[in-house]
């Protein structure tokens, strides 16, 4: 097959590529990875939704119970309604996308900090600290993170957001440690890092300087994979009841519904609602991480 | 003179890219002899691994088979269904691919892979007669029997190489069409090989078309053989003569950067590269690469004409050339 | 077995981390929530004593809690004292095999047939046509899917019922129609996971099947005028199985997981549901029990995953001669 199927015969002859300005970069990544832009319209759009839900709602209180009569359907007092409970499921649902969301990115802003220094530690410095980083890792990825997450979780007493956001990154750090890992040894073996070394650079700087921007790209894009699992992983947790009872998320919504057999009573804006929104958290997550396929991947690369 | 078994004529194969059409074959016509060995040379990209897969109509979108036609001892095998032309595969015309690499299914038996297509081509024998068919097929290729319970990643280069010549050849068909297939081989096994392909297709009494880059190999195999360039067939001609007076100012230098043992001259490459396939020069392709071109290769392009018996190019500068050395070219 | 032995041990060492004597300290923890713990309260802290009183050391502690591990001796529940641990999860573990098996395995092999199919380019049109609504169900958690089902098809088509294994007030017994009404109770909760994992499969075969084809093996055998259906089976979905039979196993987890949340929205006696009704009364013995048998038993799968896989591919292990 050498023939022009492959696609790369037809290649143009390498022009000067013209300077980009940031904003034409931005510009021109979001034309050519049009999922990108339609991630974060969704994600816009669920912020404005809580926005709403905020403005809409007397008192930001009335996420808790006996706000209102119980089991309410929608009404211009109460949009979503109100659940078992007497809880104003607008107020609920609106501070729970937030918090969700907030708690998405704490844990994966945790897990892939975690994750970066252990990784350019392991893969730059080698030797007995690699091998435990990589042991710990293949075992811990073999282990269901939900059930070590529920072990911790039942360890914690008066769990809250912050205290999830910690469970939850005591799993989300395993993947992209392997990840980063990777990419950092791949990297490791170029030229330049081979220069680097020679001039006279130590370690540490050559990770902060050389290997580090290198990787930026891909540490953020392996921050919207990671955000996304600690996502589903704090609404599977709070499904269990293992999460904060006193803080509004969507997974705590869930885990009423299901605990005070909110379908099976036939109150759909109980469960619709915070099932809409968790699938729109996950689709607009989905897309970005489309989005980002390119940063991700150095193959892709065309900016390179 | 044998009978022609192939025709292809003004066969054309485009891909039509986002970027524009590729103009892989362009109106390329050549006859096949029974039995004969005929080679197919040019660089890569030149397209001679497209017109190896048209003459088995496997061009896959945005490859589109676009005119021409493809004479099979005198049927148009382009006119055929896809389920007629499934069955002139193998039986008829049979590719012989680079064996070495990832030719052979890794995960079924050697066996398997022999007798799947005889199987597929209503060639239904029975169990013990389909056994010895293996057996004789792979005595043929000079392998033992107990190659047909091994899997490929058992075997090495040469005789997964072996192997695909013994599914070639297993529905004895027409024309065999070997596509590179001992690129990936030691010289030593290439030779021992070629060797093999050799018998097995005068056994069968199949015409081969050697599709490859490597002009030493066509000097031992071929018969004929004719030069590809950009899409287009620049020379077709015996092999002897090729070699002793080449017509094309390209075949003459493709000839030229073979080294040989004799003379101990500096390796002469080719100037400059393949062109663009998506914007080709006008006039004769070859043009911005020729020592001989002048204004009517850039305006006129030459269609390819008998210029002695036997003999076809499409140069303008044929006679210029002649004049120039003729001895000819090593 | 490395994997079952660290889950074992961050099992073990968590809760001692606190310092505190792990089982009066979540005794008093249930006794708080009001859930009533019962006369063996006093024969379970004797019992807990004897092994892991503090007065014991660390490290006989450990010993004797491995000890206990490698015979299944999970300890008593505090909430459903006298039952062990052990005696409720063998009450709910077949309830899960049966349901996770059957539904997994299906959406397994039908998903990435259909994942093969969507990439063989000579499928109909309008196989593919209805891949992108099992491509969107994936990226719904099977839980989440499970509450829209359980409202149409229980609530108001009222097709199936809504909670349970089997009719409440029913003796299981080996009969027709008991085993008919168990069947109607597992519709639910297994068409909840199919949807929704079906979809993940056929992404994960559609991929490995556009590589496969791409591979040498695959021109020759379309060379060698194959029948369509021998190269799809023989040649492609044969070798795009080994890579997804892997993916299989590394998911298995996620698999679990999800199996575990389909239970509780289904009430389905299962050992989800257990978890779940164990978290509610702080029951740690039958949670710490629950999570340690999951993880035993996905390495188990795991194991044998591995070892099954060289039959399937002749390169990992045949090739020495």
């Amino acid at each position: 097959m050498d023939d022009v199927k492959s696609g790369e015969v037809i290649e143009e002859p390498a022009t000067a590529r013209p300077r980009l300005t940031v904003r034409e970069e931005i510009v021109g990544y979001m034309q050519r990875n049009p999922t990108l832009p339609w991630g974060l319209w969704i994600l816009v759009g669920l912020l404005l939704f809580s926005l709403f839900a905020r403005l809409y709602v007397e008192d930001v209180e009335h996420y808790r119970p006996l706000s209102a009569g119980a089991f309410l359907s929608p009404s211009g007092e109460y949009p979503l309604g109100t659940d078992s409970h007497g809880r104003d499921l607008l107020a609920v649902n609106g501070l729970g996308v937030l918090n969700t969301l907030m708690l998405g990115l704490l844990a994966g802003l945790i897990g892939v900090g975690v994750a970066t220094v252990l990784a350019f530690m392991a893969a730059y410095y080698g030797g007995w600290l690699d091998a435990v980083v990589r042991l710990v890792v293949d075992v811990g990825l073999t282990i269901p993170s939900l059930l070590i997450m529920v072990l911790i979780a039942i360890a914690v007493q008066g769990i809250d957001l912050w205290m999830m956001a910690l469970v939850i990154s005591s799993t989300s750090w395993l993947w992209p440690t392997r990840t980063i890992r990777s990419q950092v040894l791949t990297l490791k073996e170029r030229a330049y890092v081979e220069v680097a070394r020679l001039s006279g650079m130590r370690g540490i700087e050559i990770i902060l300087k050389e290997l580090v921007p290198n990787l930026l790209p891909f540490i953020i894009a392996s921050l919207v994979t990671t955000t996304a699992s600690a996502i589903l992983a704090s609404i599977g947790l709070e499904a269990l009841g293992l999460g904060p009872p006193d803080d509004p998320t969507l997974g705590m919504t869930i885990h009423r519904v299901i605990t005070y057999g909110g379908v099976i009573m036939g109150s759909w804006w109980w469960w619709l609602a915070p099932t809409i929104l968790i699938t729109l958290v996950f689709i607009a997550l989905y897309l970005i991480n489309l989005g980002t396929d390119e940063l991700a991947n150095p193959t892709l690369r065309r900016t390179a | 003179m044998k009978p022609i078994v192939l025709e292809v004529r003004n066969l054309k194969t485009y891909f039509h890219t986002p970027r524009g059409v590729v103009k892989a074959v362009d109106d390329v016509s050549f006859d096949l002899m029974q039995g004969e060995r005929f080679g197919l040379v040019g660089e890569s990209g030149s397209g001679k691994t497209t017109v190896a897969l048209s003459l088995l109509r496997m061009i896959k979108a945005p490859g589109q088979i676009e005119g021409g036609q493809l004479l099979l001892d005198g049927q148009d095998i382009l006119k055929l269904s896809d389920e007629e032309m499934r069955r002139i595969r193998l039986a008829g015309i049979a590719l012989v691919t680079q064996g070495a690499m990832n030719a052979l299914n890794p995960v079924i038996r050697v066996r398997e892979q022999l007798i799947d297509g005889i199987k597929d081509h209503d060639g239904n024998l029975s169990r013990e007669a389909m056994e010895a068919r293996v057996q004789e097929l792979l005595s043929g290729v000079d392998l033992i029997p107990q190659v047909a319970d091994m899997y490929a990643h058992q075997l090495s280069g040469g005789m997964k190489q072996r192997v695909c010549i013994a599914i070639g050849i297993c529905m004895r068909p027409k024309v065999i069409i070997a596509d590179e297939p001992t690129s990936a081989l030691d010289v030593v096994v290439q030779r021992r090989v070629m060797e093999t392909l050799r018998r097995a297709q005068e056994e069968v009494g199949a015409a081969v078309i050697l599709v490859g880059h490597d002009m030493g190999l066509m000097a031992q195999f071929v018969d004929r053989m004719a030069v590809m360039y950009a899409g287009k067939l620049v020379e077709v001609s015996p092999v002897r003569n090729v070699f002793q007076e080449p017509l094309h100012p390209y075949t003459e230098l493709l000839i030229d950067s073979v080294p040989t043992l004799t003379e101990k001259d500096v390796l002469k490459g080719i100037q400059g590269s393949m062109p663009s396939m998506l914007g080709l020069p006008s006039g004769c392709v070859f043009n911005p690469r020729c020592p001989y071109s002048d204004e009517s290769c850039v305006s006129t392009l030459q269609e390819t004409k008998e210029v002695e018996a036997g003999r076809w190019a499409a140069c303008h500068k044929i006679d210029a050339i002649r004049n120039l050395n003729p001895s000819g070219g090593v | 077995m490395l994997v079952v032995w660290s889950a074992a041990t961050i099992n073990f060492f968590l809760p001692r981390m606190s310092g505190r004597d792990p089982v009066r300290a979540r005794l008093a923890a249930q006794a708080m929530k009001g859930v009533s713990i019962g006369k063996g309260i006093d024969k379970i802290v004797e019992t807990y004593d004897k092994k892991f009183g503090l007065d014991v050391p660390l490290t006989q502690q450990y010993i004797n809690y491995l000890g206990d591990l490698t015979r299944f001796d999970l300890g008593p529940s505090f909430s459903r004292y006298p039952m062990t641990v052990s005696q409720l999860i063998g009450a709910t573990l077949p309830w899960t095999l049966g349901l996770l098996l059957t539904s997994t395995v299906f959406s397994f092999v039908f998903g990435s047939i259909f994942g093969a199919l969507v990439a063989w380019p000579s499928t109909p049109d309008w196989v593919r046509s209805i891949s992108p609504m099992f491509f969107a169900f994936s990226a719904i958690p099977y839980y989440l899917l499970g509450l829209f089902l359980l409202y149409f098809f229980a609530y108001t088509l009222k097709w199936f019922p809504g909670a349970g294994g089997y009719q409440l007030g029913t003796i299981p017994e080996p009969s027709l129609e008991f085993a008919i009404d168990v069947l109607k109770h597992s519709l639910l909760p297994a068409f909840s996971i199919i949807l929704s994992s079906l979809g993940f499969w056929a992404i994960g075969m559609r991929g490995t099947m556009i590589m496969v084809e791409g591979l040498d093996y695959m021109t020759l055998a379309e060379a060698k005028g194959l029948k369509g259906r021998t190269i799809l089976w023989k040649y492609g979905l044969r070798n795009a199985l080994l890579p997804q039979i892997t993916s299989f196993a590394l998911s298995l987890g996620f698999v679990v997981s999800g199996a575990v949340l389909v239970e509780i929205v289904f009430a389905y006696p299962g050992i989800g549901l257990l978890l779940f009704n164990s978290i509610k009364q702080t029951d740690f013995p039958v949670i710490q029990g629950i999570v340690l048998t999951l993880i035993g038993a996905i390495a188990t799968a795991t194991l044998i995953i591995d070892v099954g896989l060289p039959f399937l591919d002749p390169r990992i292990s045949r090739g020495d001669n």
